[in-house]
């Protein structure tokens, strides 16, 4: 389902439909979630292509946060050491149209729900996208119209050991790449004193040979995307 | 030759006795004001919070400048032989008139000012002060505007926004809200318990953490009282609360729990039983009709 498609199209892909078919002299879009949710529009130019992608997961239901928060069971990590874990993370996929000098966002949608967490407290503290995994030591299955792979470096230059159980990301900066097989990102957590972490996510693919997604915020936003980190200043552990 | 031009541009020219020399020295000083004034408020300008208006750090910038020009303007006047000690006399009591005329232009731009530094208030909030509650459109030098969620311009006075309570819905990113929800004696609270709890944990913006509560609170007259307290998004809790309330209701019918109307149980002992006529609704119209 992912990549760049010509049309006319069809797509029937775990739930998702995806259809443009000429009507009128003019290509009609039409597309169904695995959730029940439809999108349909015209599409004037027949030059144009269709770009599926996974993209950052923060626009559903709408947009109120840069950020996903990603809870799973405790990790120790031993003092100047670093570990690297597998996590899954929920994925919004977006349609975009490129008429080859623009790009236009024609939907994203969704087949996992979403759920908001507040990271921190009410007054100081963070809304993010909540998601639970499981922690994987290799690279797990995923229906990779549902969920994404984050892999997770954790480096702890600190002289205790650190109790981890959620990162918080900032999804401003977040580069997911895609295959035949799964979407995915890579990450790192450096663990800071008190408790502490920066969080950072990578531009690099975490198998050889992914594509790189095309993202929301930067293919609609004039300001280029620069190197960014998120301080979990509340913690890291439940 | 230079020397009689030296004597012509030190000549007096005038009875008072100003010359070329006077003048020139006056019109430097006032070219040096404004120059002086310009630059200063352009510094002035560049340090003022993003959040002012264009207009406003215009006219700031337009006062700073009028204000170093008039004192170079009064160092430039001896020059001209000027008396000053009339001038001072007028400007005085000017300046009297001026500042008792202005007295709540500047408590209000003073206001302003101290609303920019503590900034209670941003741009996009939504806030409650006095009896006007909606979103702040723009924090002026002398006035916010607030457009009420009817819809409505509001201009209030620096003044007032600085001595009034201010609630801010938004300074803090989540928010907390809560319903007491009624269902009959005859349903089971456990049920109704378990129903709320799986639709606001599916709703999206009904916060994970800080976790929803959900328990039985009264067990009151009519109903058993179940209070729901949920923290939402502060952006959007006024559309969760609406929404969720009729979700819990309609899933509440769904699985038979009921919010019941307030009712009395009459209890009537044996002696009075036989005499008590209970009328049907039609009776009572037919006889009120009569």
């Amino acid at each position: 389902m992912y990549g760049e498609h010509s049309y006319p199209l069809h797509i029937d892909e775990a739930g998702v439909l995806i259809d443009i078919i000429e009507k009128d002299g003019a290509f009609f879009y039409k597309r169904k979630s695995a959730t029940g949710n439809t999108f349909e529009c015209y599409l004037s130019d027949g030059n144009g292509k269709i770009r599926i992608c996974p993209v950052e997961p923060v626009n559903l239901p709408k947009y109120i946060t840069d950020y996903l928060e990603i809870d799973f069971d405790k990790v120790m990590v031993a003092p100047n050491s670093e570990h690297t874990i597998y996590l899954k993370f929920p994925l919004e996929i977006g349609v975009f149209y490129d008429s080859g000098n623009h790009l236009a966002l024609l939907g994203i949608f969704s087949n996992i729900p979403q759920k908001y967490t507040l990271y921190g407290d009410p007054s100081a503290g963070t809304i993010a996208r909540y998601y639970r995994s499981e922690v994987y030591h290799t690279i797990p299955d995923v229906d990779k119209t549902r969920e994404g792979i984050a892999k997770l470096t954790i480096i702890n230059n600190e002289p205790d050991i650190a109790v981890v159980s959620k990162v918080v990301l900032d999804c401003y900066a977040m580069k997911i790449y895609f295959n035949d097989s799964m979407a995915a990102m890579t990450a790192s957590m450096k663990i800071q004193p008190k408790k502490t972490a920066t969080t950072e996510c990578i531009d690099e693919p975490m198998i050889e040979g992914m594509t790189r997604s095309t993202e929301v915020y930067a293919a609609f936003s004039s300001i280029p995307v620069i190197h960014k980190s998120f301080f979990m200043e509340s913690g890291y552990n439940d | 030759m230079i020397d009689y031009l030296i004597s012509v541009f030190y000549e007096p020219i005038t009875d008072n006795g100003v010359s070329l020399y006077n003048i020139t020295v006056f019109l430097i000083i006032l070219i040096l004001g404004y120059l002086i004034g310009t630059i200063i408020s352009r510094l002035i300008k560049r340090k003022l919070p993003d959040k002012m208006s264009i207009n406003d750090k215009q006219a700031v910038g337009k006062v700073i400048t009028l204000f170093i020009f008039f004192i170079a303007f009064v160092s430039a006047l001896p020059n001209l032989n000027i008396d000053l000690s009339g001038i001072f006399v007028v400007g005085g009591l000017f300046a009297l008139v001026f500042g008792i005329a202005c007295q709540s232009v500047f408590s209000n731009a003073v206001s302003g000012v101290i609303l920019f530094i503590e900034r209670p208030i941003k741009i996009g909030d939504d806030i409650k002060i006095g009896g006007s509650e909606g979103t702040v459109v723009d924090i002026q030098v002398l006035s916010t505007i607030i457009k009420t969620f009817d819809g409505i311009y509001v201009r209030i006075p620096n003044q007032t926004m600085f001595t009034a309570d201010i609630m801010n819905y938004v300074v803090n990113v989540a928010r907390r809200f809560e319903y007491v929800i009624g269902i009959r004696y005859s349903d089971d609270a456990e049920l109704a318990t378990k129903v709320i709890a799986r639709v606001v944990n599916e709703h999206p913006f009904a916060l994970k953490n800080p976790a929803p509560a959900i328990y039985v609170s009264d067990l009151a007259d009519n109903s058993v009282n179940i209070t729901v307290k949920i923290w939402a998004p502060s952006t959007v809790w006024l559309g969760v609360k609406n929404e969720l309330l009729f979700k819990i209701r309609k899933e509440l019918l769904a699985e038979g729990i009921d919010i019941p109307f307030p009712q009395r149980t009459l209890s009537f002992s044996d002696d009075v039983k036989d005499k008590v006529v209970i009328l049907n609704p039609s009776d009572v119209s037919v006889s009120e009709k009569a």
